[in-house]
């Protein structure tokens, strides 16, 4: 007998008993949940990778991953303060947001709207510096026209919506004034989100009124070079805005959206979503898609600072590297001030502008260029692919793990190779570097490849003889 | 005289006749065009090849009159006489849209044109499959297209411009299986019917071979739309496999069989909202080991009770008559005109 049991009585005991079990109940049940994750986490299977070296496939992009965005994490040009770090980068892309409430564009309405570009000009006079060209969210609703002056609401009169983004693609693609080729412009960003208007596909607030507009001025713009004009930019992959857009028959040139998705696998599985909703539609099929914004979580999170953030970028260029978007934008290119826990890829300037683990990816995975050559054996955590360019093989592989922990030591085996001497190098992200030199007397050479937590390696074979 | 005129009438006529037979060729062209049939093939590199070979497999497209901009390429083979390496494009799509993806007995990729300036047109490669060979087999065995394959066209109503597809087949020699013929597991749940063995044919058979000679037909019935659920039903030999996709925004799959009148029928599981509508219905020929596709576009909504109704058959329009016989009456019935005038010419003139 307990004290309680002793000590009280069996009304008061019973009490106390019902009030530990509906505390307790909740924590056991979160504990068991917690177990189960972890436990179903842990299973997958691991790799054991094949390498054919004869098996030819289609040339590797490299160009799809050199997209940066950036935030508006300041109400300025935030790309000049880090113009050599973003340059070293090789951006194909860089896109921006906030271009109407951070730049003072707008002012006016009506017949009384006037037009000052030249401190968003600075930002992308900025971007145009680091060799990439810009895509510009038109975003968000310049307080002079919009309802209530608030920038994340409709505005008063629609044709000034229309006349705003007409004045933006005049200025920048127009021949007469900036005369930038091949310009994107994006209408909104993530209006799907509360902090952006909370836009739907129908009522006041109405997305598709919204981008009607923004193509109304699209198609008044005159004297420009070629232009692109797309959306929906939301948050995720959302069926219902993509096939309103596609269906909408307002110009779409191209199509995008948001991936915050911790598995790398989903990047593969949303492509093939889009392109079978898009099947019906055989001309939608062929314009470019981007992501506008990835990341393994839309939350700030210390774990961009780490080699997990490395990884899980490398994991999911690893998933589009055959047949994926025309960019996939890594977000974003600079913490903001202050922030110790920030999405950047570089700090910001007042911290150093130090380049944290995954701003080396990107040229890492550069070495892969070629043409990609048949693996088998992938596994559920290290991933991977190989090439072939001139002389010689390289197989590229990373271990992401969603929890974290996991390592393998993975079999590895090249086939169909020449026999003679080759030089073999092993060169990991964030490791060693080692070359020898080796003789492969057949056809086949094995290894077996360590892989840390959230490692990432390039095996290299160069017929030397 | 008399010899002038009946000469100028014989030059005449004999000039006419060509002039006659090239208006006709012409339109037949016309006619031709009209009627668009793309049609898909998969050529293995060998007849035959030993347990732990890799045979690869080409994907080939002839787009007949088409321009295409996205193909869909999906195949099934039996997973235990072959594993999946791997999928990528051919020569003649530029672009992979969707990368390959290989799984047990199944193997899928998208591709497409450069551009809609630049479709894919006419005859040639659009994927490469690789299949490692893992048991012997005594009869040829199949790599086949799976029903979700799709071709989109430019300009095409249906979209989907796919009529007919054949399978491809090797012998796999060597391992110890040989004896157990014909194979008999499926290769994936939708075909749940033992696999056939087609014969293998020649590329250029394959290719050349009419889009459709049996008896598939589709017909979309919206007369019977009460809820957003016309009745699709048709034709096609008995016992085949036929397996429907409705291309909504959720596209909806169905299979059934060809009953013993060879009439299949079936409605939509999900209501389907107003709007219009692509159907695509493949059949799998039991016996045959081939598979034939038609499609057709029908509208929900467009009145009450909805009148629209849409027939398709495997061979497009209808044709009437053929180029040979054409030419044959043309040219008898020129000679009868020349043989008769001549006569004329000589009793009269």
């Amino acid at each position: 007998m307990n004290i309680l049991e002793r000590d009280a009585s069996p009304k008061i005991t019973s009490l106390v008993s019902f009030i530990a079990a509906l505390f307790f109940l909740p924590l056991l049940l979160f504990a068991a949940y917690q177990s189960i994750t972890l436990i179903t986490r842990a299973i997958g299977t691991p790799a054991n990778i094949v390498v054919d070296t004869k098996a030819i496939l289609e040339p590797i992009k490299t160009d799809f991953y050199h997209a940066f965005a950036q935030g508006g994490e300041e109400a300025e040009d935030m790309i000049g303060p880090v113009l050599s770090e973003t340059r070293a980068l090789k951006p194909k892309i860089i896109r921006i947001d906030h271009i109407y409430d951070y730049y003072n564009v707008v002012g006016g309405s009506g017949g009384g709207m006037s037009f000052d570009f030249s401190r968003l000009d600075a930002a992308v006079n900025s971007i145009l510096a680091t060799g990439a060209k810009p895509l510009l969210a038109l975003s968000y609703m310049p307080a002079s026209i919009a309802k209530g002056g608030a920038v994340i609401n409709p505005p008063n009169d629609w044709n000034d919506w229309a006349t705003v983004v007409q004045k933006t693609i005049e200025h920048y693609s127009g021949k007469g004034e900036k005369n930038l080729g091949g310009v994107y412009y994006e209408v909104w960003n993530e209006p799907d989100l509360a902090s952006f208007g909370s836009w739907k596909l129908s009522g006041e607030k109405n997305y598709l009124e919204l981008y009607k507009y923004a193509a109304e001025g699209a198609k008044r713009a005159s004297n420009t070079n070629w232009f692109y004009l797309g959306g929906p930019a939301t948050t995720g992959l959302y069926k219902n805005w993509i096939m309103a857009l596609a269906s909408s028959g307002y110009r779409a040139d191209f199509f995008s959206w948001h991936s915050y998705l911790p598995d790398p696998i989903r990047y593969t599985t949303d492509q093939a979503n889009f392109i079978t909703w898009m099947l019906p539609y055989p001309w939608h099929t062929l314009k470019p898609t981007l992501i506008t914004e990835f990341g393994f979580t839309g939350d700030k999170s210390s774990l961009y600072n780490s080699t997990y953030a490395a990884a899980y970028t490398a994991a999911v260029i690893r998933q589009m590297i055959s047949g994926g978007p025309a960019y996939v934008f890594s977000f974003e290119l600079k913490d903001g001030p202050g922030q110790s826990n920030g999405w950047g890829l570089v700090a910001h300037q007042n911290a150093g502008k130090k380049p944290k683990p995954r701003y080396w990816v990107y040229a890492f995975i550069d070495q892969m260029a070629g043409n990609r050559l048949q693996v088998t054996g992938e596994g559920t955590w290290v991933t991977g692919f190989a090439s072939t360019k001139e002389k010689t093989i390289r197989l590229f592989l990373v271990n992401f793990d969603r929890s974290g922990s996991h390592v393998e030591t993975v079999p590895v085996k090249f086939t169909n190779l020449d026999p003679g001497a080759y030089s073999y190098r092993q060169h990991y992200l964030f490791g060693t570097d080692t070359t020898t030199q080796i003789t492969i007397p057949d056809t086949i050479s094995e290894q077996k490849i360590y892989m840390g937590t959230h490692s990432v390696v390039i095996i290299e074979l160069t017929k030397t003889d | 005289m008399k010899n002038v005129l009946l000469i100028l009438v014989g030059i005449i006529l004999l000039v006419s006749v060509p002039i006659l037979v090239f208006f006709v060729g012409q339109r037949q062209e016309l006619r031709n065009k009209a009627a668009p049939a793309t049609t898909l093939s998969i050529q293995p590199n060998t007849p035959s090849i030993a347990v732990g070979e890799t045979v690869i497999w080409k994907i080939i497209i002839n787009t007949a009159e088409n321009k295409v901009a996205t193909a869909k390429v999906s195949l099934i083979f039996d997973q235990t006489k072959f594993e999946a390496q791997s999928i990528t494009k051919g020569a003649l799509a530029p672009k992979i849209l969707t990368q390959g993806t290989v799984g047990a007995g199944t193997a899928t990729i998208t591709v497409a044109a450069e551009s809609t300036t630049k479709p894919i047109i006419g005859q040639g490669e659009i994927a490469i499959l690789r299949l490692k060979a893992l048991s012997g087999s005594a009869t040829p065995v199949a790599v086949q297209f799976a029903p979700d394959t799709f071709v989109g066209g430019f300009g095409e109503t249906p979209t989907n411009v796919l009529t007919s597809s054949q399978p491809g087949s090797v012998t796999i020699t060597g391992g110890s299986d040989l004896a157990a013929a014909p194979t008999t597991s499926a290769p994936t749940p939708v075909v749940s019917s033992p696999t056939p063995i087609p014969t293998t044919k020649p590329l250029e058979n394959l290719v050349a071979q009419p889009a459709s000679s049996s008896a598939l037909t589709l017909t979309v019935d919206t007369e019977a739309t009460r809820g957003g659920k016309p009745v699709i039903k048709g034709t096609a030999p008995v016992g085949a496999t036929i397996t429907i996709v409705i291309h909504a925004t959720t596209p909806q799959t169905q299979v059934v069989t060809a009953d013993t009148n060879g009439k299949w029928e079936t409605t939509p599981t999900t209501a389907l909202k107003n709007g219009t509508y692509t159907v695509v219905v493949t059949a799998l020929h039991q016996t045959a080991g081939t598979t034939e596709t038609v499609s057709s576009s029908f509208t929900i909504g467009g009145g009450i009770g909805g009148a629209d109704i849409t027939e398709a058959t495997g061979e497009g329009l209808p044709e009437s008559g053929s180029t040979e016989t054409t030419l044959v009456l043309l040219l008898v019935g020129s000679l009868i005109l020349v043989f008769g005038g001549m006569t004329f010419a000589k009793k009269y003139i």
